[in-house]
């Protein structure tokens, strides 16, 4: 993922807020400019600026395009889940043998 | 955020809390149970280290003590940040420790340094981010 555009899609607190809401399911732009206090065109250009920037991803259906957070993220997610799991299970078997 | 990443965990030991809070709170005996070298100041604002002698440096910040019940700190390595919390509770037979460790949202950390150029960060004392 290239660098540059991500930190810049990501400086924007609005941009932030919709990746937020699109983390939480799908959406379109008309839906999350009901739900922002911004102009659908200005929640269009945000999505375009997070598609470019790789963060999310479009999914035209029929006359309409919805977006969801690219996938890797969420691939990161379940990584981490494991690697946390796996050290917290590790630490607590050798606390458990001192401790006893 | 519900949706943030969490693991937990839970242990039963056979010795009481105030017995388990010395191996939360002490820096040495940390070290015993974490691998490595551990430094801690069991307070409230008090920083975190850890080196697992293999490369990987952890460092943080204490957010709450509460004596043999509760213990809170935030970590970082360089690329991810993290809330874990120690609760431990008297048992029939001992007591029991809980952990549970949160990633701090993804969005906002995973490139957090990146935003620590431009602008202040977290604004939590001894943090930094190697």
């Amino acid at each position: 993922m290239d660098v540059q555009p991500v930190f810049a899609a990501l400086a924007d607190p609005t941009r932030r807020e919709v990746l937020r809401r699109l983390s939480a399911g799908s959406a379109s732009a008309t839906e999350l400019a009901a739900q922002l206090p911004i102009s659908r065109q200005a929640v269009a250009k945000h999505l375009s600026a997070l598609s470019a920037a790789g963060l999310v991803e479009r999914h035209p259906a029929g006359r309409d395009v919805r977006y969801t957070v690219t996938p890797a993220p969420l691939a990161e997610a379940v990584r981490w889940m494991g690697e946390v799991g796996g050290a917290w299970d590790s630490r607590l078997q050798r606390l458990r043998s001192l401790v006893e | 955020m519900d949706t943030d990443p969490q693991v937990e965990r839970s242990l039963e030991l056979p010795v009481s809390p105030r017995k388990v809070w010395e191996y939360l709170t002490d820096g040495a005996l940390l070290g015993e149970w974490f691998g490595g070298e551990v430094t801690i100041e069991p307070v409230e604002g008090g920083a975190v280290s850890f080196d697992d002698h293999r490369g990987g440096l952890r460092r943080g910040e204490v957010e709450q003590v509460e004596e043999a019940r509760l213990l809170v700190w935030t970590w970082s390595d360089d690329q991810r940040l993290s809330r874990v919390e120690f609760r431990l509770t008297p048992t029939v037979a001992g007591s029991r420790l809980t952990v549970l460790e949160t990633l701090i949202p993804w969005e906002f950390h995973h490139f957090e340094p990146l935003l620590l150029h431009q602008q202040q960060p977290f604004n939590r004392g001894p943090m930094a981010l190697v």
